[in-house]
């Protein structure tokens, strides 16, 4: 469509100079008559097209000085991003790990876990989580390996590594997006924003401050969670397909837009799984359990998810209850 | 050592893609890849224009600066090579060029588009001897070496297409610009080497 | 641990399925960007 546009513009303003031109002699050559300037060109398009009688349409570009603009981005730019969202995000974790510690459960350990995710949540976390961690490395390989990673090993070792980071960028992408549906059909009706969220953000989630405000199934930093998982996976998807197909939906500058949307989505996307990570491993105590073994700690579910945990249990009298592995000493 | 560059006077060119013979008969390239291609502006229309287009050997070469395996590299000459053994295929080098010259054995994205392909201004690539037959067979001829200048500009018959030091045929499109009395416009100069040709 | 082993082969599975699939319908440029008439069919080939 753009391209077509392009293509309208540029043929209108050919009728523009053919028309200023001097009148020439009817017989008799006069070459400089309507010169195609290749400054005005560069000037009032993104890019110079023509004709060529090969079957590639891109081949029709015969200039797009946009090109050293996306190498301006991706030396100067793109770097310190990385840098920010990763190197920046490690050092906010490691600055709140030395302000607040670790996130205890106050009541101490119960007798009793209780059921909160079941296996098949379990194993959609993971398939997802363990997908998106190597699309994370070997997208930062190809963002910034070049930089972090080829001076360490060489470029052989370097090229041959890149290339398999690269193969598997590409196809673990399924899975990726699998999980992200999957994960949407699953828990998007525990995550809709209600009013307990606007409360449970004033009290500061336990965060800031010793609160425990109610929360059902998810609070509202876990819906936070969702959404950027499900909304900025969708984009970083999208764009990716857009990468993977090159040049099925869109032109070169096409490709550029969705090549710069794509990493600036993902990393941002690793800067808030940082967090995610963080929080749910070091950060809080008793955590991770909710995705190692699905039974949680009764304590550390009433401190956090106060309502579930009492919705739960009527709800499955009293099964989702077992006595914990290690008793509280 | 010299400043190599290509100059299409598009006031000769007569779009009759010579060039791109000569580039794929004296580099055996492969089917479907067009190191040197034709562009034809305003087709049918007055002030038609025809411009014979390859990888122009940019200074501070985009290709080079975004190539996730950093495989390019740049000869005394100042002709911009690429490693075919480094590169792992990703396309980057096609949205950095301004020319659409890097190109690809395979069109999606899926495992690998294969190793880019490009124009290596007639003088081969990394691979140990210059004119081996390894060397040949990745990269195409390296006439260079012989010190012969590319075929493309070598055999145009109009003498359109003009390669060697860029001064000297900078030089020799002021001449004509002078005797003839207007410009053609020195494509691709402003965005590959950041100067035009004053005259 | 053991949902996490059943989602790493599962992520296996679907990557491998995914590579297979595209795979076939990757295009060479030498079928995309020449005509028929210029390509040599080998099978075609008299003798
Ligand atoms: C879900 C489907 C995804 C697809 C289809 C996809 C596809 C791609 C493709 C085709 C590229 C271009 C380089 C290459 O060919 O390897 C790329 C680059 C990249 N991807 Fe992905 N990707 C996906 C998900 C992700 C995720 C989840 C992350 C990070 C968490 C990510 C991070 C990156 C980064 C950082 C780059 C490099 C960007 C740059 O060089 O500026 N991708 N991706
Ligand atoms: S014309 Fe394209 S391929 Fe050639 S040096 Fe410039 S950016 Fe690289
Ligand atoms: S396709 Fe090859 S040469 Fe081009 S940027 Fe990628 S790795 Fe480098």
């Amino acid at each position: 469509m753009f391209k077509i546009l392009l293509l309208a513009l540029l043929l209108t303003t050919n009728a523009a100079i053919a028309q200023d031109r001097p009148a020439a002699p009817v017989s008799g050559f006069n070459p400089t008559q309507s010169e195609v300037q290749q400054k005005a060109l560069l000037n009032g398009f993104d890019k110079i097209l023509g004709n060529t009688t090969l079957p590639d349409s891109r081949a029709a570009t015969l200039i797009q000085p946009a090109g050293p603009a996306w190498r301006d981005y991706r030396r100067s730019w793109l770097p310190w991003i990385a840098a920010a969202a990763v190197l920046g995000m490690l050092a906010l974790l490691l600055l709140f790990f030395l302000v607040r510690g670790r996130i205890r459960i106050e009541g101490g350990r119960a007798a009793q876990t209780i059921l909160r995710f079941g296996a098949f949540e379990r194993f959609m976390h993971w398939m997802t989580a363990t997908a998106w961690c190597i699309l994370a490395l070997s997208g930062l390989n190809i963002a910034v390996g070049r930089i972090v990673l080829l001076p360490l090993v060489g470029s052989d070792a370097f090229s041959t590594l890149s290339g398999w980071l690269k193969i598997s960028h590409n196809f673990l992408a399924f899975p990726f997006t699998a999980g992200i549906i999957l994960m949407f059909l699953i828990w998007v009706r525990h995550n809709i924003p209600g009013r307990l969220d606007v409360e449970w953000i004033k009290a500061g989630g336990g965060f800031i401050g010793h609160a425990h405000p109610p929360a059902k199934k998810f609070n509202a930093g876990q819906k936070a969670i969702f959404w950027i998982v499900v909304l900025g996976g969708g984009l970083v998807a999208a764009s990716g397909f857009t990468l993977i197909f090159p040049f099925y939906f869109t032109d070169v500058s096409g490709m550029q837009i969705a090549q710069i949307a794509h990493g600036l989505l993902a990393l941002g996307m690793i800067a808030a799984m940082l967090g995610h990570i963080y929080i749910g491993s070091v950060g809080m105590e008793g955590a991770i359990d909710a995705m190692a073994s699905g039974d949680v700690d009764l304590n550390w579910a009433r401190e956090h998810h106060s309502l579930w945990v009492d919705e739960k249990i009527e709800r499955t009298r009293g099964e989702a209850l077992k006595p914990a592995a290690h008793p509280a000493e | 050592m010299a400043r190599m560059k290509f100059l299409c006077d598009a006031e000769r060119c007569i779009d009759c893609n010579a060039c791109v013979t000569a580039c794929k008969n004296a580099n055996e390239v492969p089917w479907g890849i067009n190191r040197r291609r034709v562009v034809t502006i305003n087709d049918g229309k007055p002030g038609e224009r025809s411009v014979s287009m390859a990888c122009m050997h940019c200074t501070d070469a985009p290709c080079a600066a975004v190539c996730p395996v950093d495989c390019f590299y740049t000869t005394a000459d100042a002709v911009v090579l690429h490693s075919k053994d480094l590169c792992i295929g990703c396309g980057y080098c096609f949205y950095a060029c301004p020319f659409g010259a890097p190109q690809y054995p395979k069109l999606g994205n899926f495992g690998s588009r294969g190793k880019m392909d490009k124009c290596t201004y007639c003088s081969g690539g990394p691979e140990g001897a210059d004119d081996s037959a390894a060397e040949f067979a990745k990269y195409g001829a390296n006439r260079l070496a012989e010190g012969k200048l590319p075929l493309c500009a070598e055999m145009c018959s109009t003498k359109a297409l003009m390669a060697g030091d860029g001064d000297i045929i900078a030089q020799i499109y002021r001449e004509r610009v002078t005797k003839r009395g207007y410009g053609s416009g020195s494509w691709g100069w402003q965005t590959a080497y950041k100067a035009n040709i004053d005259v | 641990m053991r949902m996490f082993v059943v989602a790493v082969v599962t992520m296996i599975v679907l990557a491998t399925a995914g590579s297979l699939v595209l795979n076939a319908v990757q295009e060479p440029a030498d079928v995309a960007f020449t005509t028929k008439g210029a390509r040599p069919d080998l099978a075609e080939a008299p003798g």
